[in-house]
């Protein structure tokens, strides 16, 4: 009796091993070497060397950028989230298709390069430039991890220079439905177009405990994000599934499978990356460094088919607190080992992308501690060295003032007139809900603390870059600026230091 | 092809409250039909979606889907219950327990971040990761214990078929549940053994 059921027992294993060795090996493995994102920008004006004209005004003598025969370049601001009275964070961003086809939007082999591209003319009939329009998403609700809080998204049109109304894409409960499982609340969403031209939503959603007890769903869109498909669910660790987060872009692989910069956060903090293949699954998952080095939501930048760096928030308590960084030159099959950037990171988000001609721009709390100041930064030497091009927020300089709340709301009203130029024109009583809105955070503590961070940084097709960020926890905030605005830039931050 | 692997998620969860069920010292003393009939009203029940999400659905939020291992500890757990059979002996089920607990020491502590290697890595179809358990799986049913080969083979059929969502091998062998329980049947027995020693000291 008891051979026969060790002889079954073995036949059970046979036949079992046979199913799941031919499964292992029929089932492509990972490939690696990047796609490089394809950008396709119109010339770019020269820069005029005609220094700018001073006009007088009264006393006080200041510079027109809106001078007429100057090539200034466009740079603009908005405010993303309309939505007032709510807590909102954690935006990202993916290019529309619009009039482009999912090839030119996407990528080109990994054996073409970026600068082919610029060098090949169109052919004849295809496709017109593409619209350029980009659909952001963030998370808002009640406050952070509150059961109300939704994933959103709004659509950003550059032609009109306006932003849709803000939809609801995702929320506790419709994804608690589709799951069949209990989701307590909502987190950090991330976009990607995949391979085949679909776009891809990662959320975070969270089960049991904080954030450390996060999974990641995934939902997809064949239509541009105006509808979505059932949410499922990645499983990403062997420990009930929780603490994956994302919130670096993600990218493409050579042969169109997706690289996810991933983060672990229970019991310690390390940089991952999910590999997705052509429908989602989880194919491969690669360790960027282990527990105790502090590294949190990685970035990745792709400065060629085999080489590039990622950048990651700093969590652990070592001084000076920087960034980190490691790099890649094969592909993402190895990585190095962990090293400390050369910019100060305040536990705080940073985004980050590969410019076509070689330059690495990045966006980020440049300081040691606080989120109060926002800074472009550039590297003209592969993110060995990183200089600012423009503070894009700094309110650094009120930190210990005690401002009374009559002067920190004015202060606010500047700052929401600086980042929607069109609230300077809208009716007084819909400024001051956004002023109001923003109070309810700035003055949470009764003094005057400001906060920018979470920032999402893309280029699109056309060579414009597209930034959102966390303004204040209230609104997301947009900025866009094209390449000549950052040639100029640029120039001026040479010309500053001498070079 | 996401309702699929929901059903046999939300089955796992299902099987696991109704083999802790049959544990309870009311339901073990009814008669079998009165038995059989409550724990088919208890399926129903875990079953159905309240405030959007089942009793099953919100168990498995916290706990994930169970293992390969654990269903089949629970299934021979609860045909226990019901048949009063003993289908696998109890030092089989020990051996494997052992082995289960000794793993599952050395693999979640590397697979949440200890050092560079991570071992749930493996688990999307390296093949000298399944050959490596091929091989123990053999040994193991052949000298060691019969239960940690069906288990190890189970787990590999049902992820070649694709019956959870995770594509990782490693859920299909083991979740903390199951190590949990390792460590409790490994204590529980270092306790008897260590009272059994201290009364056999004293004995004249």
């Amino acid at each position: 009796m008891v051979d026969i059921k060790r002889a079954i027992t073995l036949v059970i294993v046979v036949l079992a091993f046979g199913s799941g060795m031919y499964k292992a090996w029929q089932q492509p493995g990972p490939s690696f070497g990047f796609r490089l994102p394809v950008i396709d920008p119109p010339a770019v004006q020269p820069v005029a060397e005609k220094k700018l004209q001073l006009r007088k005004k009264g006393r006080r003598r200041f510079r027109r950028d809106d001078e007429p025969n100057v090539t200034v370049g466009r740079f603009e601001s908005h405010f993303a989230s309309s939505h007032q009275h709510v807590q909102t964070h954690a935006s990202s961003l993916v290019e529309l298709k619009d009039g482009c086809t999912s090839d030119t939007l996407l990528a080109k082999p990994a054996d073409c390069g970026r600068r082919c591209d610029a060098a090949t003319p169109a052919p004849e009939g295809s496709a017109p430039p593409c619209r350029g329009r980009i659909r952001a998403f963030w998370f808002s609700g009640s406050r952070e991890g509150a059961s109300d809080v939704t994933v959103d998204t709004a659509v950003f049109d550059p032609a009109k220079s306006e932003w849709s109304a803000e939809q609801v894409v995702a929320s506790r409960a419709g994804t608690q439905r589709s799951l069949h499982r209990y989701i307590s609340k909502l987190g950090n969403p991330v976009a990607a177009r995949a391979a085949d031209g679909t776009l891809r939503l990662f959320y975070v959603t969270v089960s049991l405990g904080g954030w450390a007890g996060s999974s990641i769903t995934m939902m997809t869109s064949s239509d541009d994000g105006e509808t979505w498909g059932e949410p499922r669910r990645l499983i990403t660790s062997p420990f009930i599934n929780i603490s994956t987060l994302v919130k670096g872009t993600p990218f493409l692989y050579a042969d169109g499978s997706m690289g996810l910069p991933v983060y672990h956060e229970s019991f310690s903090k390390f940089a991952e990356m999910l590999h997705l293949d052509a429908v989602g699954n989880v194919v491969d998952k690669q360790r960027l460094a282990s527990a105790g080095q502090g590294t949190l939501q990685p970035v990745v930048l792709l400065k060629s088919p085999n080489d590039a760096l990622v950048l990651t928030r700093y969590s652990g308590k070592d001084n000076p607190h920087l960034a980190r960084s490691l790099t890649t030159e094969d592909g993402g099959q190895h990585w190095s080992g962990v090293e400390k950037s050369s910019f100060p990171n305040p536990d705080a988000a940073l985004s980050a992308t590969a410019l076509p001609d070689g330059r690495l721009m990045a966006v980020l709390n440049h300081q040691e501690q606080g989120r109060d100041s926002l800074s472009l930064m550039l590297s003209a030497d592969g993110g060995v060295t990183w200089k600012e091009l423009r503070r894009l927020e700094e309110m650094r300089v009120i930190r210990d003032k005690k401002l009374d709340e009559a002067q920190c709301m004015h202060i606010v009203q500047g700052l929401v007139l600086n980042s929607d130029a069109r609230l300077a024109l809208a009716p007084a009583a819909m400024l001051d809900e956004y002023v109001d809105s923003a109070k309810a955070r700035v003055r949470a503590d009764g003094g005057c603390n400001f906060e920018f961070s979470y920032p999402y940084l893309i280029q699109a097709h056309n060579g414009d870059f597209h930034l959102t960020y966390t303004w204040n926890r209230v609104f997301i905030k947009h900025v866009t600026f094209d390449q000549v605005w950052l040639n100029r830039h640029l120039k001026k931050a040479n010309n500053a230091t001498g070079h | 092809m996401q309702l699929d692997t929901d059903l046999t998620g939300l089955f796992g969860i299902t099987l696991a409250i109704v083999a802790l069920l049959v544990r309870l010292p009311r339901v073990k003393a009814l008669p079998l039909p009165r038995r059989a009939g409550m724990l088919a009203a208890a399926i129903v029940v875990v079953s159905i979606p309240l405030w959007g999400v089942s009793a099953a659905g919100f168990v498995r939020g916290m706990t994930g889907d169970l293992s390969i291992s654990t269903l089949v500890l629970l299934a021979l757990a609860s045909a226990r219950s019901f048949s009063g059979k003993v289908l696998i002996g109890d030092q089989d089920r020990f051996a494997m327990l052992t082995t289960i607990l000794i793993t599952a020491v050395l693999f979640y502590p590397l697979a949440l971040g200890l050092g560079m290697f991570d071992p749930y890595r493996l688990g999307y179809g390296n093949l000298w990761f399944m050959a490596a358990l091929l091989v123990i799986a053999v040994w193991s049913g052949l000298r060691y214990s019969m239960l940690l080969a069906l288990c190890i083979a189970l787990a590999v059929a049902a992820w070649s078929a694709g019956w959870y969502e995770s594509p990782n091998l490693w859920d299909y062998l083991l979740d903390p549940w199951l190590a949990v329980y390792a460590l409790a049947v490994q204590l529980k027995k270092g306790l008897s053994r260590w009272r059994g020693n201290k009364h056999a000291r004293f004995e004249p």
